[in-house]
């Protein structure tokens, strides 16, 4: 099924995807990694990595799911596989080194400290996870309605409608009545989104 | 009996909204309350579902995967098999279509894209088109459109002034490149048709 020029989501995306990646399709590849990076990223700035420890997971999550493309029964489980993975990955790296300060340091109150601090994060995995299928779902609607909704519900502090009005070019009366549309659509696609998690296709 | 009857009237999204992000007046605002209070199960949910993705999106502050994070994670594929023949173009040189400074643009169109310079290159069964604008701070803004069935697969690197940047189109092609540097330009763009070239462009 191919992704129609309107924007409509392909539910089969993601299995497209890995099928051609398992062809030896490189840009495949980067267009998958383009539309799942962002789940691995939030991870990761959970447990507050540096960008050193990120680059190290992100090499090692992705370097997982390429040799397990194989074996990846279902393209349609991939966001819950990648966020365990990735979260996995995160907390062995954030806890590798917070034990590596503790140690320099010597304060062994500070390494349990920061051991409980890292407990909290992964609870956070399914708000993760929603997040991402909201952003994959926000790259389907057009991108004028993408740019007020980044900019309303994105953007901290959030911009006055005066600051919109401004920067896209719309009259302010109609900033309301267009943030409506574009949610409808927003949630449209996301519906998309979820029934493609949960195996039920769309098309 | 009026009043009556506007209470029984449905939540739109838009009034939904309002009410979620206090932006309705002291009168409206009563009347939505009266109107979920009747109870009206409908608007309950509905509003209970668009609190959630707000607070989903609000509370998204990941912000956007360094380029850097990208490249490791894209630098793990290596390809086990041949790609198919349809794929193997490497930086085949983009045809030029159309160039308004060569053919000027009819009236209509130069209504629309004002004195800017408009070209369109040929890439394979595709097609990008675009125009660059000088901005206001004196930097070089690249605007167009990818006319390709699956535009947001694509990638567009642009070198110019020793930066190289990436943007990748909305679902329907659209892509903006701002605050870039005068100078040699060159842009490439890798899909699902190939990896194509353009000839330099001085900014």
């Amino acid at each position: 099924m191919k992704l129609h020029a309107s924007g409509e989501l392909d539910p089969e995306l993601d299995a497209r995807l890995v099928g051609r990646c398992l062809e030896g399709e490189s840009r495949a590849w980067d267009a998958l990694v383009f539309r799942h990076e962002r789940l691995v990223y939030a991870i990761g700035r959970a447990y507050r990595l540096a960008d050193e420890d990120m680059g190290d997971v992100f090499q090692e999550v992705f370097t997982a799911l390429f040799r397990g493309l194989p074996n990846l029964r279902d393209a349609r489980s991939l966001v819950r596989w990648l966020s365990s993975t990735a979260e996995r990955v995160a907390r062995t790296t954030a806890l590798r080194r917070r034990r590596e300060v503790a140690r320099e340091v010597r304060d062994d109150l500070t390494l349990t400290k920061l051991e409980d601090q890292g407990e909290a994060v992964g609870a956070d995995l399914e708000r993760l996870e929603r997040q991402h299928q909201v952003r994959i779902a926000m790259g389907g609607v057009p991108d004028r309605c993408k740019r007020l909704l980044e900019a309303l519900y994105y953007e901290d502090p959030v911009p006055t409608y005066l600051e919109l009005s401004q920067r896209l070019g719309v009259p302010m009366g109609s900033l309301g009545p267009t943030r409506a549309r574009c949610m409808d659509q927003l949630r449209s696609r996301l519906e998309s989104v979820i029934r493609e998690r949960d195996g039920i296709s769309g098309a | 009996m009026k009043a009556d009857r506007s209470r029984d009237r449905h939540l739109d999204t838009r009034a939904a909204l309002d009410f979620l992000e206090y932006r309705l007046e002291a009168g409206e605002r009563r009347r939505v309350e009266e109107h979920l209070g009747r109870p009206c199960d409908t608007c309950r949910e509905r509003l209970r579902q668009l609190g959630e993705l707000l607070t989903s999106m609000r509370d998204d502050r990941a912000g956007e995967v360094p380029h850097f994070l990208h490249e490791r994670a894209v630098g793990v594929f290596a390809p086990a098999g041949t790609p198919s023949p349809a794929r193997r173009f490497v930086d085949a040189i983009a045809e030029l279509l159309f160039d308004s400074a060569v053919a000027p643009l009819t009236s209509a169109a130069r209504r629309d894209v004002g004195e800017a310079r408009r070209r369109r290159y040929g890439l394979g069964a595709d097609s990008v088109e675009f125009e660059v604008e000088k901005e206001p701070d004196g930097m070089m803004s690249l605007s167009g459109q990818l006319r390709a069935a699956d535009a947001r697969l694509w990638t567009l690197e642009v070198e110019v002034g020793g930066e190289r940047r990436f943007v990748r189109p909305d679902a329907a092609g659209g892509f903006v490149l701002k605050g870039l540097p005068q100078g040699s330009l060159t842009l490439r763009l890798r899909g699902e048709a190939g990896s194509f070239r353009l000839p330099p462009l001085e900014l």
